[in-house]
């Protein structure tokens, strides 16, 4: 029988990439992201009794990230023009990492990304990196599923016209 | 007038979430996957386990006035009752260390991979313990609860066969003490921060490893 130190072990082990990154889209801030890992697995541990169904912890997790995001905007907002000083470079794929290069694909992307507004942020995170359905969204968000497929189509369209549009330079939030 | 002139506008036909091509689809997946610090597991453990350490000591420090109570009749009571009262604790630690070698963690003494020496540091610096050395051996390390303590379990390859050893940060047995119990030898070694508990076949290996772990847990003894 597993400890509950060895199942918390385990469960950080197994998702807290994944859910690191949901929370850097989420805060749009390195430090932040991390302060809010914090939080969330502490939260998760003090109710980990609360877990009956181990194939569901990623989802739980979420769910507590996201209410302790909650808490701490409310405390803290990264400024939006800080960034694009924040978005480091990806490693290639031999672990290397090159200057950052502002012309990029990817960077260019990823400042449309975080450029947009939480409403349409939130639901195309939760379907592209988690894998939620529409459904899952919706319950999430606690909207309809028909309000998460326009988001999310929303979402798209407004990335690819800041694409479109070389967005990079601009600092206001695309809503 | 093109999509992206009208964001509200939503074309008869397409899939309604929009993603429709599968080239934006894996630049984006791409994009998403930022960078995770090295450091991130460790410092999630590390919060936790410290918190936990905490916790238990808040609970031991404010014990009910029931408990009290107790504790001030069992002193009362006299010679026999302080008599039982210590031996309990070093039966109790031993009790549960035997048991967690026998059924929670069977297969961690046949473990033949080396862990690195800051695997161990990591893991006993999770328990509020700082190592001024790590001994060698050591193939197999975790964190587990004995009883309500958080303790390290580790296994130390040797000559004479694997050694299990915990170390039980503060809780600090009364005397030390050689044991025998479901076939296995055992001994407690109390220290100024925790209690060195080691288990085996026999206890050839104990008076080296303890040398070696007391010298790294309490550099006073040098």
């Amino acid at each position: 029988m597993a400890t509950k130190q060895a199942q918390f072990d385990a469960l950080v082990r197994a998702t807290s990439a994944d859910l690191y990154r949901f929370g850097h889209w989420l805060c749009r801030n390195p430090a932040l992201a991390h302060d809010l890992m914090q939080e969330t697995y502490l939260r998760a541990w003090r109710s980990l009794d609360d877990l009956r169904n181990t194939a569901a912890a990623k989802a739980w997790l979420i769910t507590i990230l996201r209410r302790e995001h909650a808490r701490l905007y409310e405390r803290k907002t990264p400024p939006i023009e800080s960034i694009d000083d924040q978005l480091a470079p990806l490693p290639d794929d031999d672990g290397s990492i090159q200057a950052p290069d502002d012309a990029s694909e990817d960077n260019l992307l990823r400042r449309a990304i975080a450029r947009l507004d939480r409403k349409y942020r939130e639901p195309l995170l939760m379907q592209v990196m988690c894998g939620y359905s529409c459904d899952e969204i919706a319950r999430e968000l606690g909207i309809t599923p028909q309000a998460v497929m326009t988001q999310l189509f929303r979402a798209r369209q407004k990335l690819k016209a800041m694409l479109a549009g070389g967005a990079a330079g601009e600092s206001h939030e695309f809503a | 007038m093109s999509l992206h002139d009208n964001h509200n506008v939503i074309p008869f036909g397409a899939p309604h979430d929009g993603a429709d091509d599968p080239l934006f689809e894996a630049r984006l997946l791409r994009a998403l996957q930022v960078p995770v610090p090295e450091d991130l597991v460790e410092s999630i453990l590390l919060r936790q386990t410290t918190e936990s350490r905490h916790a238990v000591r808040a609970r031991s420090r404010s014990a009910s006035p029931v408990w009290r109570i107790a504790a001030a009749f069992a002193l009362a009571v006299g010679g026999l009752g302080l008599f039982l009262s210590s031996l309990a604790p070093v039966q109790a630690l031993s009790d549960l260390a035997v048991e967690h070698t026998l059924t929670h963690e069977p297969g961690a003494t046949a473990r033949t991979a080396r862990v690195a020496p800051s695997q161990v540091r990591a893991l006993f610096a999770r328990s509020g313990v700082t190592l001024t050395a790590v001994p060698d051996g050591v193939h197999y390390i975790n964190l587990c609860e004995i009883g309500r303590d958080l303790s390290v379990h580790l296994v130390s390859q040797q000559a004479s066969g694997p050694v299990t050893i915990y170390y039980v940060p503060d809780h600090v047995e009364s005397a030390r003490m050689d044991f025998q119990q479901a076939g296995l030898q055992g001994r407690s070694v109390p220290l100024p921060g925790g209690t060195l508990v080691m288990l085996a076949a026999t206890d050839g290996a104990f008076d080296q490893l303890e040398s070696e772990w007391v010298r790294v847990l309490d550099p006073s003894r040098g």
